[in-house]
């Protein structure tokens, strides 16, 4: 699986209403559905999953799933 | 051995409706009722003191059915824990000092203010019955009343619809006939370096909600499971799970984690918001009375930021369990 595939399925398992697939990976979270608490829930499962932590200033630019996964990628260099 | 005679509440009558709040806090009726849980939040009146919410608590446990029906109502009281940390004031002198004074309370009696925030009830009933038990008093009350109104800023959406006013009076006595609810195990948990993520600042309240989410969705579960295992305990031997009601979307989030039923965590205070330290003893009053529940487990988080959970076991007067 790849990171895209398990952040985008973190994602349908917290909020499963929220739209996004791999077509939209580029589209706002919010604009498809998710709200700020479901983000607070998709961040802490990022951080459990992969091993990182999420700074609060990083948090709010991580809105994209594309976003999530170029700074996941970051964490492993 | 101390347990839980009965517990009395008191909510202003005065209600905030959230649902006319949500175009100035842009949230969704969806949001209100599927995520924060909070129909409305309670305010108390400006010229209610913290003080009077807590002799108003005290009057509702006076009219609960044990109080009404024991032949000395709640006897002499020996001493008077209030937890807060909105005192009457600037908390100088100590709020339960106040309290006992309204109450015309006898000079045999200690007071103490405990100042903790949401878990609030849990750490102070384990710190109230250890008190009484050494010193062998038999009645005491200890009283939750944290009205955030006076700190709240009414136009912060991460604060404004989730606090609401109360107070609690929970009477910790003697078990002599009968059995009683009374704390038989607990554990605690600080995390002193993130107290900035709920703090009074300048005299407006500041809550980094991820912060406490995190913390609380993360916290809480350890907590429960490791009081479980030392207690040796399944998760099927508890029957109820009784969380801080810091929002719908937290206590979801915990019980997703514990892997528990809905019937066994209940949702409460939609009509009120979250009252900090009294949220807990709203919902344990009606289980207090009725017997059905055996074992309960209690779990106050927050303001730290902190958790402290217990076992609540029902006993009677020689230990053993009912």
């Amino acid at each position: 699986m790849t990171t895209t595939e398990s952040v985008i399925g973190i994602i349908k398992d917290i909020s499963p209403q929220t739209k996004v697939d791999a077509s939209n990976t580029g589209h706002e979270l919010f604009d498809l559905g998710l709200d700020s608490l479901d983000h607070a829930s998709v961040l802490l499962q990022i951080e459990e999953t992969f091993g990182i932590k999420i700074p609060d200033e990083d948090s709010e630019r991580l809105i994209t799933v594309d976003a999530i996964v170029r700074f996941i990628g970051e964490q492993d260099k | 051995m101390i347990g839980i005679g009965a517990i009395g509440c008191y909510v202003p009558e005065l209600r905030i409706a959230n649902r006319e709040r949500m175009q100035e806090f842009e949230v969704t009726e969806e949001f209100l009722a599927g995520k924060l849980g909070f129909q409305a939040v309670a305010r108390k009146a400006e010229s209610e003191q913290t003080s009077d919410l807590c002799v108003k608590a005290v009057a509702a446990l006076k009219a609960e059915p044990a109080v009404a029906a024991a032949p000395h109502g709640l006897g002499a009281i020996q001493c008077l824990f209030l937890c807060t940390q909105n005192p009457d004031g600037r908390g100088l002198p100590h709020t339960s000092a106040i309290v006992h004074e309204k109450l015309g309370l006898p000079a045999a009696c200690a007071c103490l203010d405990i100042s903790l925030g949401c878990s609030g009830f849990v750490h102070s009933l384990v710190v109230a019955r250890a008190f009484m038990e050494a010193n062998g008093m038999t009645s005491g009350l200890l009283l939750t009343a944290d009205p955030y109104s006076k700190i709240l800023d009414h136009h912060d959406r991460n604060t404004a619809m989730i606090f609401g006013d109360g107070a609690a009076a929970t009477w910790l006595t003697e078990i002599r006939d009968g059995a009683l609810l009374a704390p038989t195990r607990a554990r605690f948990h600080t995390e002193g370096h993130r107290h900035k993520a709920l703090q009074n600042r300048d005299g407006v309240l500041h809550m980094d909600g991820r912060a406490v989410f995190n913390f609380s969705a993360t916290a809480v579960p350890v907590e429960i499971n490791g009081l479980l295992a030392e207690a040796g305990l399944g998760k099927d031997a508890i029957d109820l799970y009784l969380l801080h009601q810091g929002s719908r979307y937290i206590v979801d989030t915990i019980r997703t984690r514990l892997k528990l039923d809905e019937a066994r965590v209940p949702l409460a205070l939609a009509d009120c918001g979250n009252t900090v330290s009294s949220s807990i003893p709203m919902m344990l009053q009606g289980l207090v009375r009725d017997a059905g529940a055996k074992r309960i487990v209690l779990s106050g988080f927050g303001v730290g930021l902190a958790v402290a959970t217990c076992l609540l076991e029902r006993k009677t007067s020689n230990g053993k369990k009912q």
